[in-house]
């Protein structure tokens, strides 16, 4: 019998009012991660990646309207009390952001900070917290760990801030980490050593991470399992190696196609024409039928589900690859 | 090979904020002593990491920011020093495309007024009948419907502001365009379509680019000859594939390496490259590379290195050569 997932969502939807109607941003999101996996969400801007990661952390607006399921643990973190969400929040669930410098308070060192956060989740005494928190400054690699716990934010480089942002999210050894677009703000040189530590804290600790990220290459190199999505749904879900090689969803096999690629002497880039449709208008079939050139009928008139293709994969089309 | 556009010893400093009262005012050497040339037809990248110098480089080519020394010709023309009204028929020839379509186009001009301004500006076409005939003619080379015209910015996508800000630039018959990371805020499906856009452009219009980005597969893919450069200097240059067959530079192979593929990997977790880019305030002695070098040995750290040409066409700033 196989172990329950760390975190299973099933059936979530996210929709924002508008004045030119409901924006349907998730819609139907199913996906499963197991402990130590790193599941990578993979998809374009308004794709609905960011948002689905913003509901699991209980992160939404109140204007949103959501639905579905969100079991982490074994409980539906829709369901439980906001004190609850609170104090799983930061504990077991834990979120790195894409703007470093942006999601650190900018007038307190970044050594409060983190010993706040371990204060705050009771995991020490305000004395303790400090040697914790340079304790764990020394893990995520920044280094003479005891002169940074008196920095301010605008002291240290992009790179430095998203290590403190990892320091803070392991202090309660989550068991799932959520990395929204971690490196997207880096320098590629920094970007591997960001991706590097995330790599690295999985092994030792044996934390879970969603990544969410629209980089191909970062996908390739980083991920177990990966879900693409396209205009609020998961298009195709693969074993990362096995979405490489063969790419069953048309979308996928477009993205692949319209990357230059680094190592390959390439004329015309394949660009995926059109672009992505309006979310609050969404088409009655395949939402990528418009730009797809496997197209049918049947694709603009009803919508595929997602269909197994073999073991471990799925695609969301009538005439898969 | 004509050189359309030389630029010799380019450099520009800043005077920053003094750090405490009477000190004095530190410099910021954001450019130093940056030689290039680009011939008629050619495409020329620039490729660095932030902080790198690119895009001050293609504000002094342009006259967007004063240099503090060095000299540009275009077709032969001494331009740094020429008095503003003999320098705006050359200007002309010379045109920008920006980063961000969003923010370099004025929200409260129609398309149409947009791409008509700079023919009103250099008085070519004379007549408003003529403009108003460009500006169909333009729209449609670019991709975009003549029948858009009297649309307003907010009304297109990311992509599609992007071909606007290039019709902008064709509008008056450039020569030469200098796209400071024309792609970098788009996603890989537009990203694909406007990089083959300005590759036919460039076939049909007979264009040269100064081509910046920091996405080293996106500059190799456009890019006839290229330039890395690292805290304000240029460090290797070389035709595009000799640059990536044979990188010289300890700094360009590191970029390389550290570029993740779309393509998962044999083995995992090779070792990030160490440490981050120095202030350009204060950069280290010598070479500015040495701290994160592999190869340093102890002259880098006394003496900056001359760029020598190791192969026909392939400079590199390096003791090692």
């Amino acid at each position: 019998m196989e172990a329950p997932p760390l975190l299973a969502l099933r059936g979530l939807r996210v929709a924002f009012p508008s004045r030119r109607g409901l924006v349907r941003a998730v819609d139907g999101v199913d996906f499963d991660i197991a402990g130590g996996e790193v599941l990578a969400l993979l998809g374009e801007s308004g794709c609905g990646k960011s948002v689905t990661s913003l509901a699991l952390m209980g992160l939404l607006p109140a204007t949103a309207r959501v639905e579905g399921e969100i079991v982490f643990q074994g409980r539906d973190l829709r369901a439980i009390d906001p004190a609850a969400l609170r104090a799983l929040r930061g504990d077991a669930l834990a979120m790195v952001f894409q703007e470093p410098m942006s999601s650190l308070n900018p007038v307190l060192t970044v050594g409060r900070q983190v010993a706040e956060a371990l204060v705050a989740h009771g995991r020490a005494d305000r004395r303790a917290a400090r040697a914790r928190a340079i304790e764990l400054f020394g893990e995520v690699g920044l280094s003479d760990p005891a002169r940074r716990y008196d920095a301010y934010p605008h002291e240290l480089s992009g790179g430095m801030c998203q290590r403190v942002m990892i320091a803070m999210a392991i202090a309660c050894d989550p068991a799932l980490l959520i990395a929204d677009e971690p490196t997207t703000a880096l320098d590629v040189t920094i970007q591997k050593q960001i991706l590097a530590l995330i790599e690295d804290l999985r092994r030792r600790r044996g934390t879970a991470v969603l990544l969410i990220t629209h980089d191909l290459g970062v996908v390739a190199e980083n991920a177990d399992r990966v879900a693409v999505m396209y205009a609020g749904r998961i298009v195709e879900t693969a074993p990362v190696r096995e979405l490489f090689a063969s790419p069953r969803h048309p979308y996928t096999r477009g993205l692949l196609d319209s990357m230059p690629d680094l190592d390959d002497e390439d004329a015309v880039l394949h660009a995926i024409p059109g672009q992505v449709p309006d979310l609050a208008a969404l088409p009655p079939g395949c939402a990528f039928a418009a730009r797809c050139p496997r197209a049918s009928d049947r694709c603009l008139a009803e919508a595929p589900p997602l269909a197994a293709q073999a073991p471990a994969r799925a695609a969301r089309c009538w005439h898969p690859l | 090979m004509t050189a359309l556009l030389q630029a010799e010893g380019l450099t520009k400093h800043y005077r920053v904020a003094r750090p405490r009262l009477l000190a004095p005012r530190p410099v910021l050497r954001a450019v130093e002593d940056v030689s290039f040339e680009i011939a008629e037809g050619e495409t020329f990248g620039l490729v660095g990491e932030s902080g790198s110098g690119k895009s001050t480089t293609a504000r002094l080519v342009l006259r967007l920011v004063p240099a503090t020394a060095g000299r540009v010709e275009y077709r032969g023309r001494s331009v740094l020093d020429l008095p503003p009204k003999d320098f705006r028929p050359l200007r002309r020839e010379m045109q920008m495309v920006f980063q961000d379509p969003a923010g370099s186009l004025n929200p409260s001009y129609r398309v149409r007024d947009l791409i008509e301004e700079p023919m009103i500006v250099h008085g070519t076409p004379a007549t408003a009948a003529e403009r108003r005939e460009r500006v169909g003619a333009l729209l449609a080379q670019v991709g975009l419907d003549p029948s858009h015209a009297a649309r307003w910015p907010h009304e297109f996508s990311g992509g599609q502001r992007q071909r606007i800000g290039i019709a902008r630039a064709l509008a008056v018959e450039a020569r030469l365009l200098v796209a400071d990371e024309p792609v970098s805020a788009l996603d890989v499906s537009v990203q694909a379509q406007i990089l083959n856009l300005m590759r036919t452009l460039k076939d049909r219009h007979g264009l040269s680019y100064l081509f910046i980005a920091h996405d080293l597969a996106v500059v190799k893919h456009m890019s006839d000859r290229v330039a890395v450069m690292y805290l304000g200097r240029i460090v290797e240059q070389a035709p595009r594939a000799e640059i990536w067959r044979r990188p010289a530079h300890p700094y360009t192979r590191m970029l390389l390496e550290a570029v993740p593929r779309a393509k998962v990997p044999d083995q995992r977790a090779a070792a990030a490259p160490p440490g981050e880019i120095p202030s350009p305030v204060a950069p280290p002695p010598g070479c500015a590379f040495h701290p994160r070098c592999p190869a340093r040995m102890a002259i880098c750290s006394q003496h900056a290195p001359v760029a020598k040409e190791i192969a026909p066409g392939h400079l590199a700033a390096c003791h090692l050569y």
